[in-house]
C-alpha cells in the first residue's frame, strides 16, 4: 500500500504572491514586491526572502515554523516605512489564522511572530530610477526591513 | 504565600544562563555549516558572548550583517537566524 506523498508548496512564491494581492501593498509599490531584484530597477521597492522552513510535526511531513525577511529601498525614507510597516500590518492581522488558495497553492497560516522594523541607509550606492518622478538615479537607497516567523501547512 | 524577590529576573537569567551558554554553542557550529565559505573566515568570526545583552551569538566578521542580512545586492544569507530556528523555536525581535 502506497501512501499519498506529501509535498509542501513554495512557501516563498505563497508568500511574495499573497502580498502582491494586496491592494493596500500596491497602492503603494505596484507589483513592485520581488523575490529577486531585477537587473533595472525603480524605486520604492521590496524584497521578500525565505530564510528556513524547519519542520515542526515530526514524522509527519506537514507543517513548518517558516522565518522570512522582508526588504524595502526607496526613496524617500519616508516610503520605505510606510511600505514595510503596510506589510507587517497585513502579515500580522489579515495573513495569519487562514488559509489561502494561492496559485503557489494551498497554504494555511497560523500566528505570525513578527520582529521590529530597521531603518538603515545603504552603504552603497544602486543605480535605478525613481517611480515618482522616473530619473535615473545612483544613490544610497533607504532601506527598512523586518523578519517574521510563520507556522504554515498546506 | 511565595513572595518573588525584586530581582527575580536577573536571578532567573542567572540561573539558565550556562544552558543558554550551551544553546548559543550550538547555534554557531549550525551557522558555520549554513554558509559555506573557503576561507573559515566566517566560521571563526562567530562567538557566544555573555555581557549587557545577555547571552549572544554574533560574528565579528566585517562582511556579517551583509552575509546574515543581505543588501540591494546580495540575497540575505542568515546563517545565524537559521541556525537559531533548527536549534529550537525562532523569534524574530
Amino acid at each position: 500500500m502506497s501512501a499519498e506523498l506529501v509535498v509542501l508548496p513554495d512557501w516563498l512564491a505563497a508568500m511574495s504572491e499573497w502580498l502582491r494581492d494586496q491592494s493596500e501593498l500596491t497602492d503603494l509599490i505596484d507589483q513592485r514586491i520581488y523575490t529577486e531584484l531585477p537587473p533595472s530597477k525603480t524605486f520604492p521597492l521590496a524584497r521578500i526572502a525565505h530564510i528556513t522552513d524547519p519542520p515542526i510535526t515530526g514524522p509527519a511531513h506537514w507543517a513548518v515554523d517558516a522565518t522570512f525577511q522582508l526588504d524595502v529601498w526607496g526613496g524617500p525614507k519616508a516610503i520605505t516605512w510606510t511600505i514595510a510597516e503596510t506589510a507587517r500590518a497585513l502579515i500580522t492581522q489579515r495573513f495569519s489564522g487562514h488559509a489561502w488558495d494561492l496559485t503557489a497553492g494551498r497554504v494555511v497560516a497560523g500566528r505570525v511572530r513578527a520582529g521590529g522594523i530597521r531603518r538603515t541607509t545603504d552603504a552603497v550606492t544602486t543605480a535605478g530610477t525613481d517611480a515618482d518622478n522616473s530619473a535615473e538615479t545612483a544613490s544610497a537607497r533607504p532601506r527598512a526591513r523586518f523578519d517574521f516567523a510563520v507556522v504554515l501547512h498546506p | 504565600m511565595f513572595t518573588p524577590s525584586p530581582n527575580i529576573d536577573r536571578v532567573l537569567a542567572d540561573a539558565i544562563k550556562v544552558d543558554l551558554v550551551g544553546a548559543g554553542r550550538t547555534i554557531i557550529g549550525n551557522a558555520a555549516d549554513v554558509w559555506p565559505n573557503d576561507t573559515g573566515h566566517y566560521d571563526q568570526s562567530l562567538r557566544v558572548k555573555v555581557d549587557e545583552r545577555g547571552v549572544v551569538v554574533q560574528s565579528d566578521d566585517p562582511a556579517g550583517h551583509i552575509i546574515e542580512w543581505g543588501s540591494a545586492r546580495h540575497q540575505p544569507q542568515a546563517p545565524l537566524r537559521t541556525a537559531a530556528a533548527e536549534a529550537g523555536r525562532f523569534e524574530p525581535k
